[in-house]
């Protein structure tokens, strides 16, 4: 899945809208960020442990409804849905982003992985013990085990299920 | 917390997961839920195949994704998963039973309702189901060397393997396996025979 890829379109198509905008006189849609967590930020970081993902991207954004609406249309197109619960999900306050996309309109970043790890282990261990498993696995930066420390994640019980 | 131990037991328990990850009913559900476009799984290729639903659950006790997807999928798609009627769990039958005659539904093997029944309504399943009835299309068969290649391709897939993975699994050179999948007849009959042989398959005159 290439994620920069739906954000240019996304970008082109913010563009295309605001000219027509300031030729008819109408507002301009404003500068959207999106930041992209979950299984899809994940699997866009092409991380070394496995990575299964249902389809839905959840995506934590500050964007107009119309852009969302286009957002949504481009990921079905790329076979992919836009989580509509995605501006729910609990990411730790010191969660770092990367940028994958920078256009005039639309910014794309994605959460790192010990973060998305962290919100995974504190809110839904179950349903990502293997991940969390298999990512522990391959030697996490001690911020991690401090993160997890710092929201009362019991690893041990994550890790023995 | 002590991290040395804690990544010590996560190693250890991860070699269990791995090696369930490696059994077929698992490679062969993951693969073919990617077929379908229901699934993305980063190490695993999309593949046809058609899993039985007893594999499919034990899949989902590995990767609980597939287990949130199940109920829609048996519901919208039953021509996904080989199934008889007397192989779903009563749990499973409940949760189908609910759904179709609109009960407030329970959680599934600790899948929430508002989670499993998301993708009931869902896009993406009309793109399985337009793959579907693709996959029951008559193929063309050929009887041209190319055959070989989908033979060869078709089995290193079902094995769930990239051509590098199949081609160093089978002491074989990665040029060779690719010739041989593009239909180009540059293999030694001796290799040729090697693969096929992989597939219980051997060449005849």
């Amino acid at each position: 899945m290439a994620l920069a890829t739906v954000f240019e379109r996304l970008d082109q198509w913010v563009t295309t809208e605001n000219k027509s905008a300031s030729i008819e006189g109408f507002r301009l849609l404003p500068k959207s960020i999106f930041m992209v967590v979950g299984q899809a930020a994940l699997l866009d970081a092409n991380v070394q442990f496995n990575v299964t993902a249902t389809v839905d991207v959840d995506v934590l954004h500050n964007a107009k409804h119309e852009v969302v609406a286009k957002l949504s249309e481009l990921l079905v197109a790329d076979g992919f849905e836009l989580d509509p619960l995605s501006n729910e999900i609990w990411m730790p306050s010191e969660t770092r982003f990367i940028e994958i996309f920078k256009g005039e309109w639309v910014t794309a970043t994605r959460a790192e992985t010990e973060f998305i790890i962290v919100s995974k282990a504190l809110k839904a261990p179950e349903k990502n013990r293997v991940l969390i498993r298999s990512y522990i696995a391959t030697r996490p930066p001690t911020s991690f085990f401090e993160l997890c420390e710092k929201y009362n994640v019991d690893l041990n019980a994550v890790i023995e299920g | 917390m002590d991290y040395e131990e804690i990544i010590k037991k996560a190693a250890d328990k991860t070699r269990g997961d791995d090696a369930l990850g490696q059994e077929p009913y698992f490679l062969q559900t993951v693969a073919w839920f990617q077929y379908l476009g229901l699934l993305k799984h980063n190490k695993i290729l999309p593949h046809r195949h058609h899993p039985d639903l007893r594999d499919v659950l034990k899949a989902g006790e590995l990767e609980p994704r597939i287990l949130e997807l199940l109920p829609a999928v048996l519901i919208l798609l039953p021509e996904a998963v080989q199934l008889r009627k007397r192989d779903i769990p009563e749990d499973l039958a409940t949760v189908i039973d609910d759904i179709q005659n609109r009960r407030d539904c329970k959680p599934f093997r600790g899948i929430l309702p508002q989670k499993y029944c998301h993708w009931l309504k869902a896009p993406i399943i009309d793109i399985a189901r337009r793959r579907i009835d693709f996959r029951s299309a008559p193929r063309r068969r050929s009887t041209s060397a190319s055959n070989f290649g989908d033979i060869i391709r078709d089995g290193r897939l079902k094995l769930c393997l990239t051509q590098e993975s199949f081609a160093k699994k089978y002491n074989l050179s990665l040029r060779v396996v690719r010739d041989l999948e593009q239909g180009k007849t540059t293999a030694s009959i001796a290799s040729l025979s090697a693969i096929l042989g992989v597939f219980g398959r051997t060449l005849r005159a």
